[in-house]
């Protein structure tokens, strides 16, 4: 074949071509696999998804915001795109949560409760849950129904990756009638519930802690508080060994109480971040190194409004949801760790209301549930 | 003397902290770097040039220092001393003339330009990879061959970018892939399923 009738496919080895792959956004890669059965094969095969995933996920350009907007339909906005003005009216698209078949007891909104590796976890209160992976649609639904909790606001989540097993696990704790602390979690892979009120070490029984937790490192992490401050910190339940432990929060910050900041992940790191009325600022505390309590640091203290932080961006500026009560505007702006407006999105995206709507920033993935694969090559063993 | 024996004798003179605060470019990564080849360079020695063999049987020469820091391969070779700057020269069986001195000339202006700003060294990059897919392709294997980081990744997301935001007939047809692989019924079913990916 002469070379000018040669494609990429031709010409270049496997071996190119899967790391050409593994570069591109999680995004294009689900409409890639239709270009040819050979990146068909390179995309689908089981093994990409974790190192395409490795590849990218540390750097935020693959960053989305999803932030509900009712029970039928969510915004996706990608993060890298938000700050450049020629692309401003695609920024954001709207996509229709997975449809249900579980009759719905309440009439309370979807919440988001965190994400996982591309998983959003999305909860419908005291009914039902949805894990849900917005790129390729895959969902479940797991009913929680049958959990009876005395007051509806006692339950706490958590969402997480056990590596050691290739199982997401949805943990969940609350008190109840009895006033017993009690523990379970949802495995994925086995499509069942698990007691884990074992796992419950003794002094936890008087915590509060906050509504869900956040994944990293392999444990799920929560923002607990008690009103003697002895134990203040966070909380830590390692998956794999299921068991629990706990670091501390910065000095400064003890004996706040009730509780006035909030835990969340800054480019790979615990952080913990508060508004402080008085002085209209943003203060945002970060732990540079896990679990070593004297690297907290104070990083960033952002001006203006209510700042919520939502992900990092070039290894130190933040993009945070701007609330601006002068102008009733709701938009994303971006920090740099000295405190200065480095760039706003172009014009208000959301109606000011959805300021107290659920969200949370997933990076996209295509990794299937586990278990998925195996199915898939059962089928083809047996030739279905 | 022979560079070598030089080596030898200068690192047995110094101290072996020194080698801790000697790093150099490699490939685009920093590595460590024997105390006694930045002593030569300081000392002023000639600048020592390679010879690259390409495919095609053409000789390019080019200074050992630009090669050195950019394609790990070619460091290897030096630093084990299996080249011989006096007799030998590189053969590159992989790598046509056209592309070798690309290759060279991108080597070349990145060791001579490193302390450009950020902007013109994005405008020299932008200019040089425009060219047509074929020579895109040539680039990115030779750059595999001799392992030379940064042209990878200039490459990598200039093909990314290519691709990026495209349909898949527009993808199909800058990448000139002809048969795609899928049975008639099964392309026809794709574009069912998904006609706005097409």
């Amino acid at each position: 074949m002469e070379r000018k009738h040669m494609g990429m496919n031709d010409i270049l080895p496997l071996e190119l071509i899967h790391r050409i792959l593994l570069r591109v956004p999680a995004g294009d890669l689900f409409r890639l696999r239709f270009i040819s059965k050979l990146w068909h094969s390179l995309i689908s095969h089981p093994d990409f998804a974790e190192s395409h995933y490795d590849l990218n996920s540390a750097t935020s350009s693959h960053s989305h915001f999803f932030l509900l907007k009712d029970d039928t339909n969510a915004w996706c906005v990608q993060l890298d795109t938000l700050f450049d003005v020629a692309a401003a009216p695609t920024t954001h698209k709207e996509v229709s949560l997975p449809s249900r078949e579980m009759p719905s007891f309440s009439c309370s909104l979807f919440r988001t409760m965190g994400s996982c590796r591309g998983f959003v976890l999305l909860d419908k209160k005291l009914d039902f849950l949805v894990i849900w992976n917005p790129l390729t649609g895959s969902s479940k639904t797991i009913s929680y129904s049958h959990i009876k909790v005395p007051r509806y606001d006692l339950i706490r989540y958590g969402f997480g990756f056990d590596a050691s097993r290739d199982d997401y696990l949805i943990v969940l704790s609350w008190h109840d009638d009895y006033n017993q602390h009690r523990l379970v979690c949802f495995s994925l892979r086995t499509n069942s519930w698990i007691n884990l009120d074992a796992s419950l070490p003794k002094y936890m029984s008087r915590w509060k802690y906050q509504l869900f937790g956040w994944f990293l490192h392999g444990a799920i992490h929560w923002l607990c508080y008690s009103r003697d401050y002895i134990d203040d910190g966070i909380l830590i339940f390692d998956l794999k060994e299921r068991s629990f432990s706990k670091i501390s929060m910065p000095q400064q910050l003890v004996g706040d109480y009730p509780i006035t900041f909030t835990l969340t992940i800054l480019g790979g790191c615990l952080a913990l971040y508060l508004y402080d009325h008085d002085n209209h600022k943003t203060e945002i505390w970060v732990m540079k190194e896990y679990k070593v309590p004297s690297s907290w640091i104070l990083m960033y203290e952002i001006p203006y409004g209510n700042n919520v932080p939502i992900c990092m961006s070039n290894g130190s500026d933040i993009i945070a949801l701007n609330y601006t009560p002068r102008y009733y505007w709701l938009r994303f702006v971006k920090y740099n760790v000295s405190g200065e407006l480095l760039n706003y999105s172009p014009r208000p995206l959301f109606e000011s209301d959805y300021f107290y709507r659920s969200f949370c920033v997933y990076t996209e993935s295509l990794f299937p549930f586990p278990g998925d694969n195996k199915d898939r090559d059962k089928k083809n063993k047996t030739g279905m | 003397m022979e560079l070598l024996c030089i080596r030898q004798w200068i690192s047995g003179l110094l101290p072996t902290w020194l080698s801790a605060w000697c790093i150099k470019p490699v490939g685009g990564a920093l590595v460590r770097q024997e105390p006694e080849y930045i002593l030569l360079a300081l000392m002023g020695s000639p600048l020592k040039k390679i010879m690259l063999c390409s495919s095609e049987k053409e000789i390019f020469s080019v200074e050992e220092q630009v090669m050195v820091q950019h394609s790990v391969i070619i460091n290897n070779m030096i630093e084990d001393g299996s080249y011989n700057h006096e007799e030998s020269k590189i053969p590159l069986d992989c790598v046509d003339s056209k592309t070798l001195k690309k290759v060279i000339d991108y080597c070349t202006h990145h060791t001579h330009h490193h302390n450009d700003n950020q902007e013109d060294l994005e405008a020299w990059d932008a200019q040089f990879l425009n060219v047509d897919s074929n020579g895109l392709y040539d680039l990115l294997m030779a750059a595999n061959y001799l392992e030379i980081r940064n042209l990878l990744d200039l490459i990598y997301g200039t093909i990314k970018n290519m691709i990026k935001g495209k349909k898949i007939d527009e993808i199909r047809r800058i990448f000139n892939i002809k048969d795609h692989g899928f049975t008639p019924e099964e392309e026809e079913q794709n574009r069912k399923e998904y006609p706005h990916f097409y």
